[in-house]
């Protein structure tokens, strides 16, 4: 596929739909409150610095599920899906009821499901015409992965002084975040997908980001080949202790 | 027990465990209601998928959560609890009867 091709399929196809963006925009306002929700004042309860770090919260959790939908798209039009995001209800209200109970101690972000649509025109040709596991699994990873990488971005920035370290170090702990929570198991998020795709595939996802989440913030260590390598350990763990043994 | 014949005692106990744990780690009553609205709510739309199919296991659920909640939350007012998981419940119904909000499968 030619970039031109590439480019004009983005044109055609990256927007999304009016009740798309009224969903975004749910998405948004939920985890914006859930985000923020230790952030409503230093000793007690304070409404004006409460909303001003909640219209903060808004513009960084919009930028953060923009960038995981933009990146499910963009993979989607790659192999010639179209993808859409979907409200996904129970966990936007799981959120809210864990971040009351806990007091804002878990901040469950993770509201969003994808679905995979076909575009006949551009599979003509293509090795396994329709939708597979294997497609979908890909797609809904380009999310948090692309998460990911706008986080390396947005702490490089950080480092070369372009953005202040306040703005850049939420950024970064929101889009690993996000991305972490996008890929637990459970249906309809991007972990499921991948999942249900291939067990070990899941294993060694989960392993390089988790153990790339704990060492940012436990550690306060950034390396992608430490992560990888411990997923692929995570990998070879859940092998030799549960595929290998597992029979049909 | 056969869990496969009693799966409906088997949920709606666990659901009596879960409102008793909310009740318990919700500090005051304004999260309390809160929490409860919100649960309502989820019923509300899991009644809607279900209510051509299995309306008995979940109200079993609901009532068993209802107790929980009550168990646990024995600081607040009985009445309000009760009023206010209603209308999540009756909110969360119309929002999806009226198409406010779609029930969709992914």
């Amino acid at each position: 596929m030619s970039l031109r091709n590439y480019i004009d399929k983005l044109k055609r196809y990256f927007g999304f739909s009016r009740e798309e963006w009224l969903n975004f925009c749910i998405v948004v306002l939920c985890m914006s409150i859930i985000y923020s929700w230790t952030d409503w004042g230093v000793q007690r309860f304070d409404p004006v610095i409460g909303f001003r770090n909640l219209l903060t919260a808004i513009v960084f959790v919009g930028i953060t599920v923009f960038v995981h939908h933009a990146g499910q798209r963009m993979m989607a039009l790659l192999l010639g899906f179209r993808a859409e995001q979907r409200l996904w209800w129970h966990g936007l209200i799981i959120g809210l009821i864990l971040v009351m109970l806990t007091n804002g101690k878990i901040q469950f972000l993770a509201a969003t499901g994808m679905l995979v649509y076909l575009l006949p025109a551009h599979r003509i040709g293509a090795f396994r015409y329709g939708p597979n596991l294997t497609t979908v699994a890909k797609i809904a990873l380009g999310g948090p992965v692309l998460n990911i990488l706008f986080s390396a971005l947005i702490k490089s920035f950080e480092w070369a002084g372009i953005l202040s370290p306040e703005i850049g170090t939420k950024l970064f702990v929101l889009n690993i975040s996000f991305a972490a929570w996008n890929l637990l198991p459970i249906p309809p998020l991007d972990g499921s997908k991948v999942f249900f795709y291939s067990r070990l595939t899941y294993a060694f996802m989960f392993g390089s980001i988790a153990s790339y989440v704990l060492m940012v913030y436990f550690l306060n260590y950034y390396s992608y080949i430490i992560a990888l390598l411990f997923g692929a350990l995570t990998w070879l763990i859940f092998y030799i202790f549960f595929e290998s043994k597992w029979r049909p | 027990m056969n869990v496969m014949f009693d799966w409906p005692e088997s949920v709606a106990f666990l659901f009596l465990i879960i409102g008793i744990v909310m009740a318990l780690f919700s500090g005051n009553v304004y999260i309390l209601y809160t929490v409860c609205f919100l649960v309502g709510l989820v019923f509300g739309r899991v009644w809607y998928r279900l209510r051509m199919s299995e309306c008995i296991p979940l109200f079993l659920a609901i009532m068993a959560f209802f107790l929980g909640f009550v168990l646990g939350g024995i600081f607040a007012n009985l009445r309000v609890i009760a009023l206010v998981l209603i209308a999540g419940i009756l909110i969360g119904y119309w929002l999806h009867e009226k198409k406010i909000i779609r029930s969709l499968e992914f």
